[in-house]
Order: C-alpha cells, then sequence, then structure tokens
C-alpha cells in the first residue's frame, strides 16, 4: 500500500512538482546530460533548420568530397561536404528538424490512440477487448519494417504516410502498456467507489484511470522516441523514406554509404547524430522510468531529501 | 416521498454467481425509510457481495438473480446509465478499505466537490463551499485548509470520514457500509459509528451496515440479519436475537463474542468451517458444525420462517434453541 501511495503522488502536475523534478534531475550527471543534449538538439533543429534549408540543398561541385575540420571555406563546411559538395553540418541541422518531426509525431500518434484503445480495451474487457488484443498481436508478428516497406512503397513515401506507418506498427506496445495498467487500477476500490457515486464509466476512465496510466505511458514514450528515430532512419536508408529536398539523418547515412571509403564523414557524422539522440533519449527514459519507482528512486536520491518530501 | 409502510429496499431471492461458486444463495431483505440495518456475517458469508448486488456493482464473470427493490424499481439487469442515476442521490456506498477508495491524484476537495459540480452541476464556487461543510460535518478539523490535502495526508480515520462525505454529499436515502470499520483501530471506530448515527438522526437516511462484529451491529443498527453460508439464518430485532437467538450459528457466534463473556476462557469458538461455496448443499448448510444437529437437518434443508413475532429463523428446531 505504502508503495503504491508513494509511486502515485508524483504524476500530480504543478509549478512545485517540475521545479523537484528538474532538482532530481541535476543530481543524476548522466540523465542531466542527456537532458541537455536533448534540449539543444531540438533547439537547434528548430532555430536552425528554416535558416539553413536552402544553404543544405546548394550544391557546389568544387567542394566535392571536401574533408572536414577546416575551416578553409568558413563555418559552413567545417564537417566536410558529401558528393555533390553540399554542406554536411547545414544537412545534419535540416535533417535534425525532420527526424525530430518524424519521431515525435509518431510517438504522440502512437501514445494517445494506443493509450485511449488500451484503457478503453481494458476497462470494459469482453469481446472487443479480445478481438483489439488479437488485432495488436498480429500487428506485433508482422516484421515492422517490412510492413513500412509494403505500405511506403504502395503509398506515396511522405513525411505523413511515414508517421502514419511507424505510428501503426509501434501502437501495440502502447496498448498492452495501458491495457495492463487499466486492468489493475480497474479493481481498485476507489473506481468502485465512484462508480457507486454514479459516475459514468467515460468519466471513470478520463478522470480516475487516465492520470495514473500517463506517467507510465511516457516513460515508455521517452523510450520510444529513440527506436522510432532508428526505425525512420533505417527506412530512409532504405530508400522508402523521405526524398530530396526532405532530408533526415537515416537518408544522409544512406547516400553516404556509397562513398564510405573516399570520405568517411558523410556516413559517420549523421550516424553519430542518430546514435547521441537515441542515448540520450534511453538514458533520459531509464532515468524517469526510476525516478517513478519510488525503491529505484530512494536509491538514486540521498536520505534527508526524501525525508523532508515524505514530512512535507 | 414513499409511504413508510412500503419498504425503501426490498431484496427477494438474491443469488450471486461466479462461476461455480456461490456467494449469495438466496437472500431475502428488506429496509425501511430511516431503518439501520446490520447484516452480521462471518469471511465468504455473503455479505459484502450483497452489498455490492445492490448497488450493480457485481462484474462480469459474476451473475446477479433475484430482485432488489429500491422505492419499488427493480435494480437488477438495469442499464449502467439507470443504475447511475440511482447511485448517489439513491443509494450511496461506504467501503472498508478507505485506504484505496480515494483517488490518489486528486485533491480530498476535489473529489467532493467533483460530484456536486458533476451530479447536481453547481458552480465550483458553491461546491467549495458545500464541500466545506460537508468536511466540516463529518468531523474534519480546519475544513477548509485541508481542502488541498491528498489523500495519503491523511490518516485511515479521517479518510473514512472523507468517504462518508463523499457517500452523504448527494443526500442519499439508504447508505450501505460495507465493514466501514473493519480496518481502522477501536477509538477511531467507536468515532466513525458515532458520526454514522449522527448523520442518520439528522438526514432520516436508512441505513445498511454489513459487519462480521456483533457489538459493531449493535452500536448502530436496531434490526439484524444474520447471513450463513450465503444465506439468511436469522432475521429481527437486534436487542431481541441478542437476548434470545433462535438460531444455533446466531448462539454459536454470541458465544464466540469477546464483549458477551466475563473471561476469554469462556469464549467458544465455532468448530470447523463454512460450506465449500461450489459444493451443493444439502440440508442445513451449518449442520456440520452445528452441536445439536440431528439426522433430519443433514437430510432437509429447513426453510426460513416466522418463529416469534417479528422474528425469523432456519432452523427446524428454532424455538428448542430460543428457549434454552
Amino acid at each position: 500500500m505504502a508503495i503504491s501511495d508513494l509511486a502515485v503522488t508524483r504524476p500530480a502536475r504543478s509549478s512545485g512538482r517540475i521545479g523537484e523534478t528538474l532538482a532530481q534531475l541535476s543530481r543524476s550527471p548522466l540523465a542531466f546530460i542527456s537532458a541537455i543534449v536533448l534540449v539543444a538538439l531540438v533547439l537547434v533543429a528548430v532555430i536552425g533548420a528554416p535558416l539553413l534549408r536552402d544553404f543544405a540543398n546548394t550544391q557546389n561541385l568544387r567542394l566535392r568530397f571536401f574533408p572536414p575540420f577546416s575551416l578553409e571555406h568558413g563555418w559552413g563546411y567545417v564537417l566536410g561536404a558529401d558528393a555533390l559538395g553540399r554542406s554536411i553540418l547545414a544537412q545534419l541541422i535540416v535533417g535534425a528538424r525532420t527526424s525530430f518531426l518524424v519521431a515525435g509525431a509518431t510517438v504522440a500518434v502512437a501514445s494517445i490512440t494506443g493509450m485511449t484503445i488500451g484503457m478503453v480495451s481494458g476497462y470494459f474487457g469482453g469481446i472487443v477487448d479480445a478481438v483489439l488484443m488479437r488485432i495488436s498481436d498480429i500487428i506485433v508478428t508482422v516484421p515492422s519494417l517490412l510492413l513500412a516497406l509494403a505500405v511506403l512503397f504502395v503509398l506515396e513515401p511522405s513525411v505523413v504516410n511515414l508517421v502514419l506507418v511507424l505510428a501503426i506498427a509501434r501502437l501495440p506496445v502502447y496498448l498492452r502498456v495501458s491495457r495492463a495498467q487499466t486492468l489493475e487500477l480497474r479493481e481498485r476500490v476507489f473506481v468502485e467507489s465512484s462508480r457507486a457515486l454514479g459516475t459514468s464509466d467515460a468519466a471513470i476512465i478520463w478522470r480516475d484511470i487516465r492520470p495514473l496510466v500517463v506517467p507510465t505511458v511516457m516513460t515508455v514514450a521517452m523510450l520510444e522516441l529513440a527506436s522510432v528515430m532508428l526505425a525512420a532512419a533505417g527506412l530512409s536508408f532504405l530508400g522508402v523514406g523521405l526524398q530530396r529536398p526532405d532530408v533526415d539523418w537515416g537518408t544522409l547515412v544512406s547516400e553516404g554509404r556509397e562513398y564510405l571509403t573516399r570520405a568517411w564523414w558523410a556516413t559517420v557524422f549523421p550516424g553519430t547524430a542518430i546514435l547521441i539522440t537515441a542515448l540520450s533519449a534511453n538514458l533520459l527514459s531509464n532515468w524517469m522510468r526510476a525516478n517513478a519507482d519510488p525503491l529505484q528512486a530512494a536509491a538514486m536520491e540521498p536520505t534527508s531529501s526524501r525525508e523532508e518530501a515524505a514530512r512535507s | 416521498m414513499t409511504a413508510p409502510s412500503q419498504p425503501l429496499l426490498e431484496i427477494a431471492g438474491l443469488k450471486v454467481q461466479f462461476g461455480q461458486t456461490k456467494a449469495v444463495r438466496g437472500i431475502d431483505l428488506s429496509v425501511m425509510p430511516g431503518e439501520a440495518v446490520a447484516v452480521l456475517g462471518e469471511s465468504g458469508s455473503g455479505k459484502s457481495v450483497t452489498g455490492k448486488a445492490i448497488m450493480g456493482l457485481i462484474n462480469r464473470p459474476g451473475r446477479v438473480e433475484g430482485t432488489v427493490a429500491f422505492e419499488g424499481r427493480n435494480l437488477v439487469g438495469r442499464s449502467e446509465r439507470d443504475l447511475a442515476a440511482i447511485r448517489g442521490p439513491g443509494i450511496a456506498m461506504v467501503f472498508q478499505d478507505s485506504l484505496d477508495a480515494l483517488n490518489p491524484v486528486y485533491s480530498v476537495g476535489n473529489q467532493i466537490m467533483e460530484i456536486l459540480t458533476v451530479r447536481l452541476g453547481w458552480d465550483r464556487g458553491r461546491a467549495r463551499e458545500e464541500a466545506i461543510r460537508l468536511m466540516e460535518q463529518v468531523g474534519i478539523k480546519e475544513a477548509e485548509t485541508r481542502l488541498g490535502d491528498y489523500p495519503h495526508q491523511f490518516s485511515g480515520g479521517m479518510r473514512q470520514r472523507i468517504c462518508i462525505a463523499m457517500a452523504i454529499a448527494l443526500k442519499p436515502r439508504l447508505l450501505i457500509a460495507d465493514e466501514p470499520t473493519t480496518a481502522l483501530d477501536v477509538t477511531v471506530q467507536a468515532g466513525i459509528l458515532r458520526l454514522i448515527n449522527a448523520l442518520r438522526q439528522e438526514s432520516g437516511m436508512a441505513l445498511l451496515f454489513v459487519t462480521h462484529d456483533l457489538a459493531v451491529a449493535r452500536q448502530v443498527a436496531t434490526s439484524l440479519v444474520v447471513m450463513y453460508a450465503g444465506r439468511v439464518v436469522e432475521r429481527g430485532k437486534i436487542d431481541e436475537i441478542f437476548a434470545r437467538p433462535s438460531h444455533p450459528y446466531t448462539r454459536a457466534l454470541l458465544a464466540s463474542n469477546p464483549g458477551a463473556v466475563a473471561h476469554w476462557s469462556q469464549l467458544q469458538p465455532i468448530a470447523g468451517n463454512p460450506p465449500d461455496k461450489a459444493t451443493k448443499v444439502t440440508g442445513c448448510a451449518f449442520a456440520p458444525r452445528c452441536p445439536r444437529a440431528e439426522p433430519r437437518c443433514r437430510a432437509e434443508a429447513p426453510e426460513l420462517r416466522d418463529v416469534m413475532p417479528g422474528r425469523q429463523s432456519r432452523c427446524h428446531f428454532a424455538e428448542e434453541v430460543a428457549h434454552v
């Protein structure tokens, strides 16, 4: 009882709690750095991409395979140039926006849809639940890359289609997590007592169950952000992802691969960007999960602050 | 308003079954407007399931048969929408596990106010005033400052008081209390019982109090229904039953109650266990544990019958039991 009590006092939102969360974050160096890296990447993508969009697609054949770490042609070419003499740095920044956009939109669509279906399915149970879970099983059995390949081959490879295909492929994760939690919450006395006061099913799902499912789904979503980014990169790499002038990190790796022996930088830098983002998202998600779990959180925090928190 | 002669709640032939497990094997029970009835039984006697069945809170795969008539209208088999309208202003319920009966992510004030804003359409200011009044009514000090506190910031007894405040917020005509004091220690328990009594006297609501504790039953109720193995075995005025039980099980319960004897060595535990709920009982369900069982008890199931004015018992030898 005490454990679930602690665990559920956390999700309530208020400015004080956000401050408290930031303070906790700063005590964990790895998670703190990960958060800063992610925020910096997002900022660069949001601010830099609109400014550099034209420059990123400017071809300059005299700078073909211009090597990195040289300021001879200014900061724009500090990470070198690709086979058509386009700046790697500018493409990385423009590609960051696309990668984040695709990953963010996919995770948002998949998590909200999956959570809604999962809660409804878990709460009502019965035939609807059985059918939804079997559909989810089928989605899980089909390799997501294959599904995406097939759909994107038939449909136009656009950002919207890419997001939709990836979202469908990742849906079961959220569906199962939220369904499992709803199954447990449904039996709690406060849900029963809500019913005993004449609350409708929809209101119980929205007001009693949703606030307790959201933190778990958030943690999963953070983890998924990295894997969706990798999946999107993989699709771009295979050539069914985005097409020029849209560019993301996967496209860059894919295009650079042909010249790997002559110009390693065209592949390695975008690859490193994917690695750093995925790693940061994973580390942060790991911290979020541990922080939401009171047993692990106790091990992570100094004792005094926990006791204070318990008293206040 | 119903006429005083018509029962507020009348249960007839109520059966609740989960798969092969028969939790309630057919009970009849009635509560008059303003009356306080205690349902007494040991663990597994079906008393809590009865309370939930009245509210329509039995989930699949549980099956409910029989009739539960509230103000003359049968509730069994009604749509969730119809039931939702009755839950709250008609029948409200207080649960045993007060630790878990409040949603941990909302402040208690919010939870009380929500009932008023959603069900009565009040604005938040008016709901806030009423929430403070309700919290004061159930004995929470400094209600105004505690409105924003979360459930985990209250003690068990205080939480149960808040649950009661939520239950009476819509002024129910019947309050079902399912062992509301079992999880609390004795001093807190006495406070809650006094509170329930006071609220009942103020509002005139009827009370169906489910408990396993004889002493508690006697403090809140005027009528008593004793359950055993999913059936009613004795029914009548509580003081009369205490003075002269007419069923061997009730007699045994009284003899095993620490409050009723002078010294613990006089306590008499009831040997054996209640029958398995999955098996069909032939004869009297209590016979295997009954000190005065005869061959007839094992062969022929006794009916619930009038044994004296205002008293019913399900025993072949009720008169003899009563006059020992």
